[in-house]
Parts: C-alpha cells; sequence; structure tokens
C-alpha cells in the first residue's frame, strides 16, 4: 500500500505521453509531451516536469505505474517502474476516480478509440476497441488542422460555426483525408470542411459505441474529448449526453495510479 | 420566358426522385399497397399484378458509419446506403420489402431490414439462378417466379390471375418501350435532351406507379421531340459499370471544360433496368417472364457463360458502343464490388481495339469532385485529339 505517498500515474500513448502525481487522493500536478519515437525520453521528461510542477524530489516518489500501448516498452528500459496497467483498466479507473457516477468511458485517443463499461468499483464490466479501418482518428484530426493551416482548438471552433452540411468518405481516415482535400479543391469554406471532419470522427467512435451497451454516465477521454464539435457529434449519434472532465487526456495516467493505490 | 412543358415534366420526375418519401406516402394514402425491392432481379410484374407498386430502394448519399456495425465494412457504399434506410426508417410506410438473390453485399443490406427494421414478417427473397445463361435457369425462375405468386396471394388475400399478369407485362413493356425511345434521342449527334435528364426520368420511373410513369413519359417524348433546340452533344460519352443513383456525378460529366453529353448508360439504374422486354400473349406467364429477364442485359454478377467464360454483356456493350457512337466510356463502378471491375478488366483490351479512350470512375457515398473533374477533362482532352 502506498497510504501517503506520492504515485506517479504514467500513460505512454501514441501521440503524446502523459503524467500525473497523486498523493491521499489528490493529484498534485500532471505533464505531457509528444512520444515521438523516444517514450523512454518522453517518460523522463514528463515525469520530471510534473514533479517540478508539484514542488517534489524525485525520491518521495513511492512509485511510478504504467499504462498505454507503449508500457511495456517502458517498463523493459532504465526507469524504475513498479508496475503496468492495461489501457482499459487505466481508462476505467480513471474515469470512475475523476466521476464516481461514470459508468462507460469511451476513449478517443492518437491511433485507438475504445468504450469500456464499468461499475461502481471501478471493474470493468465490457470492452470494445476500434476496427482497423477507423484507427488513427487522433492523428488523421491533427493532420487536418495542419492541412487546413489551424491549430487543434480552431479546428474544433471552426467546426461549431458551419453553416452547411458536406462529408467526407467513411470508410477510412486515409480516403476522409484525400476526400478534406477534394473539398478544399473545391472551394468548400473552411467551417465546413473543419465540421466534416469532426462529423467523421463522431461517425466512427459512435459506430463502434454500437458494440457495447452504454452504462450511464457515459464520460469521454483522450485528446479528442477536447474537441467541443467531435463531443457535439458524437452525443447526437449515440443520443446520450456525454461529459468531458477537465483532464480528458489524463485519464489513462490517473487510471494507472490510482491503481496501485494513489487515490489512498 | 415561358417554361417549356418538357422541362416542367422532366422537374416532376426530378422532384420525385429527390423526394421518394414524399412521393411513396401519397400513394400510401390514396390506398395503394407498396413494396421497396433492392435488386432489379425481382419480376416487379407480378408485384403490380397483385396490386402492389414496386418502389427501388434507392440511397442517400448521405455519409454515416452507423451500418458498420451490421454489414461488413469492404461491402459497397450502395449496399451500407441502402441498409441505412432501413435502420433510419426511411422507408417505414412500406409495406413489404423484396429482393432477389443477385450479389452478397445486395442481400445483406436486405438481412439488415429483415432483422433490425421492423420488415421481419413483411419480407421475401425470391431465388434467383446464379448462372442465367443456361437451360435449367429458366425453368428454376419460373418454379421461383411460382412461389413468389404464392406468397403475394397469401399476403394480400386475393388470387392473382394470368389476366392480371399478362396486363402487368404490356404495362411494364410500355414503360420499357418509352424509357428506350427516350434514350434513342441520344443517338443523334444533336439530341433534344441530356444524358442526366434521361437518367433523372429512369431513376424516377423506377420509384415510380407504372401507369402515372408512362403517362408522364408519353407527354415527354412528344414534347421533346417537338418543342426542343437540338445542340450538338460535343464529346459523346458512354457509362458502363454499377449502379449509381447520384445526379451530381452525371451533372459533373455533363459539365465539363468542354461539351459533353452522356449518351448511354449500361448500369442497374439505368438501361439493364429497362433494355429488354417480357413476352406478350404466352400462355405460361411465369414462363414469359423468365424468358425475358434472362434476356436482359446481364449484371456482371450473373453473366457466365458455362465453360466458355465469355460474358453476353461484352457483345451487347459493343453493339451500344456501334449504335450509339461515344467517343469515349467511362467505367463507373461501386468501390469493393468484385463483379463489376472484373468486367473492367475484360472490357478495357476490347475499346483499346476499337481506339475509344476510357477512365475509371470509382463510386462511393461521397464523390470527389475536383478528383473525378480532373480525371474527365483528362479523358476529353484524350478524346479530342484522338477525335479533332
Amino acid at each position: 500500500m502506498n497510504n501517503g505517498k506520492i504515485v506517479a500515474g504514467i500513460d505512454a500513448g501514441h501521440l503524446n505521453t502523459k503524467a500525473v502525481l497523486i498523493k491521499d487522493g489528490r493529484i498534485l500536478s500532471y505533464a505531457k509531451a509528444p512520444t515521438a519515437c523516444d517514450v523512454l525520453a518522453a517518460t523522463q521528461n514528463v515525469l520530471n516536469e510534473a514533479l517540478k510542477n508539484a514542488g517534489v524530489s524525485p525520491d518521495r516518489l513511492s512509485g511510478m505505474y504504467i499504462t498505454g500501448v507503449f508500457r511495456n516498452m517502458v517498463e523493459t528500459r532504465t526507469l524504475n517502474v513498479g508496475g503496468t496497467v492495461p489501457e482499459y483498466i487505466a481508462d476505467a479507473k480513471g474515469a470512475l476516480f475523476l466521476d464516481n457516477k461514470a459508468r462507460t468511458v469511451i476513449d478517443i485517443g492518437g491511433n485507438v478509440h475504445m468504450a469500456i463499461s464499468f461499475d461502481e468499483s471501478g471493474n470493468v464490466l465490457d470492452v470494445i476497441e476500434n476496427d482497423k479501418c477507423a484507427e488513427g482518428l487522433g492523428i488523421f484530426y491533427r493532420n487536418m488542422a495542419k492541412v487546413l493551416g489551424v491549430t487543434e482548438e480552431e479546428l474544433s471552433e471552426l467546426a461549431l460555426r458551419a453553416t452547411k452540411r458536406v462529408s467526407v468518405a467513411i470508410q477510412c481516415r486515409l480516403s476522409a483525408e484525400s476526400e478534406a482535400i477534394d473539398l478544399m479543391c473545391q472551394g468548400v469554406e473552411i467551417e465546413d470542411i473543419a465540421d466534416a471532419i469532426a462529423r467523421f470522427i463522431a461517425d466512427r467512435v459512435a459506430a463502434m459505441c454500437t458494440y457495447v451497451a452504454l452504462r450511464k454516465k457515459v464520460v469521454v477521454a483522450g485528446g479528442l474529448a477536447k474537441s467541443q464539435a467531435v463531443i457535439k457529434h458524437l452525443q447526437n449519434m449515440i443520443k446520450e449526453e456525454v461529459s468531458v472532465g477537465d483532464l480528458p487526456e489524463y485519464v489513462g495516467a490517473i487510471g494507472a495510479a490510482v491503481s496501485y493505490g494513489g487515490a489512498k | 420566358m415561358v417554361k417549356k412543358e418538357s422541362d416542367a415534366i422532366i422537374e416532376k420526375f426530378r422532384s420525385i426522385i429527390e423526394n421518394v418519401t414524399e412521393y411513396g406516402k401519397s400513394l400510401h394514402e390514396k390506398g395503394r399497397v407498396l413494396a421497396g425491392y433492392m435488386c432489379t432481379h425481382i419480376p416487379e410484374e407480378i408485384l403490380y399484378a397483385a396490386g402492389i407498386v414496386p418502389i427501388r430502394i434507392l440511397t442517400s448519399h448521405e455519409s454515416q458509419a452507423m451500418t458498420r456495425s451490421y454489414i461488413h465494412e469492404t461491402y459497397c457504399s450502395f449496399s451500407h446506403d441502402c441498409a441505412y434506410q432501413g435502420l433510419r426508417r426511411n422507408y417505414d410506410y412500406l409495406d413489404l420489402i423484396v429482393t432477389g438473390s443477385s450479389c452478397i453485399h445486395m442481400g445483406e443490406a436486405f438481412n439488415v431490414w429483415v432483422r433490425f427494421a421492423g420488415f421481419h414478417e413483411k419480407s421475401y427473397l425470391i431465388q434467383y439462378p446464379h448462372i442465367i445463361h443456361t437451360k435449367p435457369a429458366t425453368g428454376f425462375m419460373v418454379e421461383s417466379f411460382g412461389q413468389f405468386k404464392e406468397f403475394l396471394q397469401k399476403f394480400t388475400g386475393r388470387p392473382i390471375s394470368d389476366e392480371d399478369i399478362e396486363e402487368a407485362i404490356s404495362i411494364y413493356n410500355t414503360n420499357r418501350r418509352l424509357l428506350k425511345r427516350l434514350w434513342e434521342f441520344l443517338r443523334s449527334d444533336k439530341p433534344p435532351l441530356t444524358g442526366l435528364e434521361a437518367a433523372t426520368v429512369t431513376l424516377a420511373s423506377q420509384v415510380m406507379d407504372k401507369q402515372e410513369c408512362n403517362g408522364m413519359l408519353e407527354q415527354l417524348i412528344k414534347k421533346v421531340g417537338t418543342e426542343r433546340a437540338r445542340e450538338r452533344s460535343g464529346v459523346r460519352l458512354l457509362l458502363t459499370g454499377g449502379s449509381c443513383d447520384d445526379l451530381r456525378i452525371f451533372e459533373l460529366i455533363e459539365n465539363l471544360a468542354d461539351r459533353s453529353t452522356i449518351i448511354f448508360i449500361d448500369s442497374c439504374t439505368a438501361a439493364r433496368y429497362f433494355w429488354f422486354e417480357v413476352p406478350e400473349g404466352r400462355s405460361n406467364k411465369l414462363e414469359a417472364l423468365a424468358e425475358g429477364y434472362v434476356g436482359r442485359i446481364p449484371c456482371p454478377a450473373k453473366d457466365n457463360v458455362p465453360g466458355t467464360g465469355e460474358k453476353k454483356r461484352f457483345r451487347l456493350i459493343k453493339q451500344f458502343i456501334e449504335d450509339f457512337r461515344p467517343h469515349g466510356v467511362i467505367f463507373i463502378y461501386q468501390r469493393f464490388c468484385s463483379p463489376q471491375p472484373m468486367d473492367v478488366v475484360g472490357l478495357k483490351p476490347l475499346l483499346l481495339r476499337l481506339g475509344i479512350p476510357f477512365v475509371d470512375l470509382e463510386l462511393d457515398t461521397t464523390i470527389p469532385i475536383a478528383q473525378f473533374r480532373a480525371q474527365l477533362d483528362a479523358l476529353v482532352e484524350i478524346i479530342k485529339k484522338v477525335v479533332p
């Protein structure tokens, strides 16, 4: 048990690596950095930054626990990792920690999206992950912001101002990307293209959600949870109110820490 | 300027095809029994003889991912979109849904309606032979059509007489002849209508009560032939391939940098729907229907001559090329459809031998307009050099 001690949770994701420090069920600090091709360096960086943000020296850490797609790569290297947590468990625990009424978490990340339902103790009841053609929604969103010459935040704001409904190919993100560019060539307004991009993402996530019983309350985690446009369309499509907390990107990292006693 | 009557009739056809729900509901309100059909491999005449109006299920062109949970991702967008129509309950006013065992993709779209869209108790799958160019195929179809007739008699609670079927055959043949006459205007170098207009009317005919449709068609043909100016067709393009009910494609093809006209469309949403007739006055009505449907321009999914691998459709396309004299050919087919693009592989050498340039357009729910336009402009450019 880690009572009264500081626990670090790390989420080594496709696009970003995130760290949180938790003590006595309270989040002390958090940090994130691009994972790029060196997950070890990214982990070290976010951990150092989180420690600095909290004003805590490394020797006060009682343990570091990892989740995310690269978790095993971090564990097998030189960092002192206390344990690893599968993403779906980390997401369930993290979502419940942040909102004790949550019973389903939809995580829309850089390369993978999934929906997890769980009970009041955070025990996982059902998990569904995206199909192959729908992979990489976060990467798609980032690329499209770049192509449109805006930031990811601006992309969402633009989408919310759309006036005309246009669509991009639904079968995979590569087709969607090429058709979004085709819309640009046709002179379609940037707001309407941004909306088509947000709708494509929501549509793919909503399709995945039909495979799982969404228990209330539904919360959304992951980087794309910050896109209000995506959330707006997702709510319409799954016909369910969804909630986005203050730290949607850190749900997995929090869950990793919580799984090893960080909430105590 | 006073609007020409032919323009008004075409506008009415367009309004029907763009508002199928409204049209279907208006028929329903008049007490008509309506059956949706998902594939043209069904003898509509038997439905009509039973007092039922067949309405083809066409697509909404609405991008959606909902159906990915119901049918396979790599099924064509036409089947996904048709399945979507059921799940969205867009056709809840229909009394019955029917299809023929044609392609797997549309079969699964049909199953979605039956399993998940409330049509479990009001659906019928007509068995259709896999290879139609064999002697036993006609016998198989006669038996299958007979079973369908029996089903409809039970469904409506009234018998279907030979006279009923003969009358339906006559009405449907009239419709086919009228549609054929409309398209034959496009054989001319100076046609009085565009391919887009002919395609619009043809699509509308597939969702309409045939007697109403015939009345409008007769008027249209009369007016088109007399009141319209004849303009040069420019680059003449023949389209061949799979189902395409997206009028934006035809609009795009006829609005390129240089003047171009669609002069023929070989697809199940165009010529394959009507370019045949059912023999009239036969004593065995079901046999007449089977013979008529076997004689259609075949769907690539059914078009295999046993033992030779020959495609009957290729011979017919060659004939259409001779009759309609296109400068270029556009292959249109649904992404993920197998039989259509495989026919394209076989047809390309034929076109190369004839010296006719061609281009492929792979269809999806959404259309990459800028990309397609570049391909089509390039085709026209090539044609202009070949045919100055």
